[in-house]
């Protein structure tokens, strides 16, 4: 077997390493970051072709009669970023609409060279960016507005992707006697989440999925509560009073009913008598919503 | 005179890549496509709306995967996870056939979402055809794997790329999917004779043909799959159908995504290049 005796696995990191540094249009960054002189130092170690005192680009990937050798890597910069940025834009619009398209795209190639994906599929590419906003991003404004944002639109991806339970129907419900109830545990279904915000992130992201044209003022600071769950395999957005939230709350830990209550009573204006019976309509509003897939 | 391809898999028309904005479509219309191709990953980790999509339309029609992300040439090991999920969902759809492409998409545990070329030479070669043995093995079926679109060549290759593709697909007994595009744009970004290339292709182990529209940079060609099928490919589709006879054949169209009646109509178009095939073989039985 003819050998060019040169190493694959140290040519692939210093490629990953030139084109995800890069900025794009240039790939001198990349050439230049600390990883791939390291790099660059395995390779010359190696007996054959690739062998080159500096490895520039021109010793690894030949260049065309219209291209040079950066040019054609830099191409690769290029797509890496456009392709994960707009990833991040599909996931994100609210954020997008809240930060402006240019500061989003600023801050998505900042959050792609701290967090590179590493996994096989693109859906939790962007999982860490609410996080990502509230503890790494600098000289952002109203850092909590976006981090409730980006937390809503990050929970309605999960959600959207969530494995299907079949909802409890609400004849079966029916079927449950009255007084039985309350020491039943109700399983919420696995395409659920329960938020519990500092902003009202779920009037700003309707606003921006009704295409307002009009800018969106960014609100006041105010504690919101919703539910985020699938209904044929429709994503679905429910404000919560604070009452309804912890019931519902307790009930997705596995509380039995009357526990529940028990945990939301002291936040309840209501009378105990008033709260039970309020939290067996609300069972049945969101058995309607198939928010439920069992009961123990 | 055809030459089938030797796993005796299914010429099965002309089909399009399934995209989320046509489900509707064709739930309630039931157009009169061949086959569809997913994209494996888009299905593998979702139990939401796409699989209860794609459960219905695998009902009704043929299912082909395409994966992006197997790193066939990755020196990283293989995800054996990734294959399981992979192997679930080709039995849950009952996919016709498997495949990836010839490319590495990430190294130390990273994905770069892009399909990276390798050098042609012994050392990839040896270490491609002993990942596709391995991976044919655990999904108990041939791979049918993609000529990539590339924008860059090496200094290390000692080899052409159809050189490189056609002893891979020998070593490791595997499938082939000639995307016709991507021969295009190689040969432009490459300063290469797309005719040649074509010459140097083993068709007996070509499955499928790939076509799709690109951009034209000027001092290079983009891989976008954002408009109709430009004449110069077309004309090496019929290349391609004279040298191996009908395969089946799929249009990819991924960005400004058209109404799904424009997508099938430029597919067909593929039907005459089929049928001047087909004619010929006609021809050729009566004279003698």
């Amino acid at each position: 077997m003819k050998s060019t005796g040169f190493d694959l696995n140290a040519m692939q990191r210093w490629l990953q390493e030139v084109i995800t540094h890069l900025h794009p249009g240039s790939v001198l960054t990349g050439v230049a970051s600390p990883q791939s002189k390291a790099l660059s130092g395995q390779m010359e170690g190696q007996a054959g072709r690739l062998v080159c005192p500096s490895i520039c680009p021109e010793s690894i990937v030949m260049p065309s009669k219209n291209l040079s050798s950066s040019e054609r890597l830099g191409i690769y910069g290029s797509i890496y970023f456009e392709r994960l940025v707009k990833c991040l834009e599909v996931s994100y619009p609210a954020l997008v609409h809240a930060l402006g398209t240019e500061t989003f795209r600023e801050i998505a190639k900042k959050y792609i060279v701290s967090h590179p994906s590493t996994n096989y599929g693109l859906n939790d590419f962007g999982a860490h960016l609410p996080n990502y906003l509230k503890d790494e991003a600098e000289n952002l404004p109203v850092k909590e507005f976006l981090f409730s944002i980006a937390t809503l639109e990050r929970t309605i991806q999960i959600v959207f992707d969530e494995r299907q339970e079949e909802p409890l129907s609400v004849d079966k419900l029916k079927a449950l006697q009255a007084e039985h109830r309350a020491k039943l545990r109700f399983k919420t279904i696995p395409a659920l989440r329960l938020l519990d915000l500092e902003y009202p992130a779920n009037a700003f992201l309707q606003a921006v999925y009704d295409k307002d044209e009009s800018p969106i003022k960014i609100p006041a600071p105010c504690k919101s509560y919703l539910v985020v769950f699938r209904s044929k395999y429709h994503v679905c957005r429910l404000n919560l009073d604070l009452v309804r939230f912890v019931l519902l709350s307790a009930l997705n830990v596995g509380k039995a009913l009357s526990e529940a209550v028990e945990s939301c009573a002291s936040i309840a204006e209501n009378e105990p008598g008033t709260l039970t019976s309020a939290s067996r309509e609300w069972i049945e509003e969101w058995t309607e919503d198939g928010i439920f897939y069992a009961v123990d | 005179m055809a030459i089938a391809n030797r796993w005796r898999l299914p010429d099965l028309g002309l089909g399009v890549g399934l995209r989320s904005v046509h489900f509707g479509h064709i739930l309630e219309e039931n157009p009169a496509v061949d086959w569809f191709e997913i994209l494996s990953e888009h299905f593998m980790d979702t139990g939401g709306r796409p699989m209860y999509v794609l459960d219905q339309i695998a009902e009704r029609y043929p299912i082909v995967m395409h994966g992006v992300s197997l790193s066939i040439g990755s020196t990283d090991p293989l995800n054996f996870e990734y294959l399981k999920r992979l192997k679930a969902l080709a039995k849950r759809v009952k996919a016709i056939w498997l495949g990836d492409h010839v490319c590495w998409t990430g190294v130390a545990g990273r994905n770069g979402h892009d399909l990276y070329p390798v050098p042609f030479n012994e050392e990839t070669l040896a270490h491609i055809v002993g990942r596709i043995k391995t991976v044919q093995d655990f999904l108990e079926q041939p791979l049918v794997l993609e000529n990539p679109s590339t924008y860059m060549t090496f200094v290390a290759s000692t080899l052409s790329e159809e050189e490189f593709i056609a002893r891979m697909a020998e070593e490791a007994d595997c499938g082939l999917l000639l995307d016709v595009n991507n021969v295009y744009i190689n040969c432009r970004n490459h300063d290469l004779d797309p005719l040649e290339y074509l010459q140097g292709v083993p068709y007996d182990r070509v499955v499928q043909i790939h076509l799709g529209g690109h951009t034209d940079k000027q001092k290079y060609c983009l891989d976008t799959h954002d408009g109709p099928v430009s004449d110069p490919v077309w004309a090496l589709y019929a290349n391609v159908m004279r040298r191996a006879g009908e395969r089946a054949t799929l249009l990819e169209w991924d960005d400004k995504i058209p109404k799904f009646q424009e997508l099938h109509r430029e597919v067909l178009r593929a039907q005459r290049f089929r049928r001047a095939h087909v004619d010929a073989v006609e021809r050729a039985g009566a004279a003698i």
